[in-house]
């Protein structure tokens, strides 16, 4: 699979980060040799691949965390609310 | 001309006692914040996710009450996006594989058509507040179901029926309660306008419509608005729109993501899960009468076409109807009159609903049966209304207060002969055909019975009579 620069900004821009030039460059290697792995995959000569399945759940309520648990976790909370940096919208 | 086309998305809450991947509560009603919360719906490192079969159960009813195809196997994918009340950074949903593609559901003459319905999880609540934004995520991964029509809608008149319809459609199989004004029925509608018989125009989105009320409203301003920059001779720009209530205007929204970068792919916290036959027979058979199937059976029995829609499409009281029919008491036809007239007039006056009240199916049953066995009259069943709503017996209050009818026509005839002894100019005028006199003599026998005889056949008994007729 063809990773150019552009595609890398773009995912850049989805993801939300900014990527120095020199840091550009070190990732579009590494992914490249990522994808290439992931390319070798199919031609892997193996028996019958099992599919995996998956199995649901009942509708069984479990417990939640407590709150405090819940908030602990987060950098900013507010009278048991997450709290984070104002969302324009 | 100009004509409008409009597809509707639709977003349901299910009624799941659990979340869709995750054992936390679903109703959070009243809760502090972040208390139905886990590390799966938190999107902690590690833990992973499960789907909840009662909520793809809830799906497969919708899927096969609408007649979509159904896949064999269950896969989600994950929709990526950055939002705060999205933990995750993705929401664990559905794509090119559904759990209904097709199908349609019925409206009058037509049958608006199913794109596709999917699974989903929701997002959780955001709070913006000077300065800072504040979440709870009691409702983050919730269960919905999101369904998207083909663009058939026409009107907006029509894009509220549909919803309508929907609504009474998944409240009758009892997988969601529907309620717009609870955010438990979200809608995003897309519409464009055309000349009639051209190709079809720009289509501009607009979303989180959370009324019915709002939905009509503002398809019409913004149908107004883009047949406005038609005939102007401009073009109408792409875009997603938002709605004020207040000034009943739509405005523009940030510019929609191209579809290519939610980057969906398949979720790997979540293999396939097979969907096998028997379990979608066991759920078809366990499908209620769906709407227009009880709108059928409603009209197989005489119910006049527009009544036997608003019942059918009025699962409390179709239940309730039902219920009244059961006891055999009265016809079908007149049930329905009263309901739909009398007992709905006087809800509507109460403000109240038929669940908010005593009256019962068989109590409802019993005065209309006294009323159509012309044990009373019309004005006294309509008297006796307001206490039988309260719950009590129609029968009790009719012999409590001597309110039947004088049907006794030896005890009528007597009287009957009285009047006309008493008015014998009235009785000689109607003898010699001037009926109008007629009127103050069956008033007088009314009189005499304190409006308990019906009219009709005090008629009849005084022109027999006096042998006229
Ligand atoms: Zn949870």
């Amino acid at each position: 699979m063809e990773l150019s620069p552009e595609l890398l900004r773009k995912l850049e821009t989805l993801a939300k980060i900014r990527l120095s030039p020199e840091e550009e460059a070190l990732l579009l290697q590494d992914l490249k040799r990522i994808l290439d792995f992931v390319d070798a995959l199919p031609r892997v000569e193996g028996g019958e691949a099992e599919e995996a399945w998956g199995r649901l759940r009942e509708d069984e309520p479990r417990p939640s965390l407590p709150q405090e648990e819940a908030l602990a976790l987060a950098p900013e909370a507010e009278d048991g609310f997450f709290r984070v940096p104002p969302v324009l919208e | 001309m100009y004509e409008a086309v409009i597809g509707l998305e639709v977003h349901l809450h299910l009624k799941t006692r659990t979340k869709a991947f995750c054992g936390c509560q679903a109703d959070y009603f009243g809760a502090e914040p972040n208390t139905h919360v886990c590390p799966v719906c938190l999107g902690l490192p590690g833990a992973l996710p499960v789907p909840n079969r009662k909520a793809v159960e809830f799906g497969l009813r919708l899927a096969l009450a609408l007649g979509s195809e159904i896949p064999p196997r269950l896969v989600f994918h994950r929709k990526n996006y950055f939002y705060p009340d999205l933990p995750k950074n993705y929401q664990i949903s559905q794509y090119d594989l559904p759990l209904g593609q097709g199908g349609s559901l019925p409206l009058g003459k037509r049958a608006v058509r199913i794109k596709r319905l999917h699974l989903e999880e929701d997002a959780g609540k955001s709070l913006h507040l000077e300065g800072r934004t504040l979440l709870d995520l009691n409702r983050a991964g919730s269960s919905l179901i999101e369904l998207v029509t083909e663009p058939d809608l026409k009107t907006p008149e029509e894009a509220r029926l549909f919803l309508q319809r929907i609504q009474a459609l998944v409240q009758t199989l009892g997988i969601s309660d529907a309620s717009p004004e609870e955010g438990k029925l979200r809608a995003d509608v897309n519409v464009s306008v055309r000349r009639v018989g051209e190709p079809l125009g720009t289509k501009v989105e607009i979303k989180n419509l959370n009324s019915f009320k709002s939905v009509q409203r503002a398809l019409e301003y913004e149908i107004r608005r883009q047949t406005e920059i038609l005939r102007r001779g401009e073009k109408v720009k792409q875009a997603t729109m938002g709605f004020e209530e207040g000034s009943g205007k739509t405005y523009p929204m940030r510019t929609k993501e191209e579809e290519a970068d939610y980057r969906y792919f398949p979720e790997p916290d979540l293999p396939p899960v097979a969907i096998p036959r028997d379990w979608l027979e066991e759920v078809r058979r366990s499908l209620p009468e769906l709407p227009w199937e009880k709108e059928a059976r409603y009209r197989a029995l005489g119910i006049k076409e527009k009544d036997a829609e608003v019942l059918a499409y009025t699962p409390a009281w179709a239940r309730f109807f039902d219920q009244a029919l059961k006891t055999g008491l009265a016809s079908p036809q007149a049930l329905a009159n009263w309901l739909l007239a009398d007992v709905a007039g006087l809800l509507n006056e109460r403000g109240l609903e038929l669940t908010q009240t005593h009256l019962t199916p068989e109590g409802f049953a019993r005065l209309v049966a006294l009323f159509e066995g012309g044990r009373i009259t019309s004005r006294v069943a309509k008297e006796l209304l307001p206490e039988v709503l309260e719950g009590q017996d129609p029968e009790a209050l009719v012999r409590a207060r001597g309110l039947g009818v004088v049907a006794d026509e030896g005890a009528l005839k007597a009287l009957v002969a009285e009047v006309i002894a008493a008015m014998p100019e009235a009785a000689e005028s109607v003898r010699q055909g001037k009926l109008k006199a007629l009127d103050a003599l069956v008033g007088q026998v009314m009189r005499k019975t304190r409006g308990q005889a019906r009219p009709d056949l005090v008629r009849r008994l005084l022109l027999e009579t006096l042998g006229v007729g």
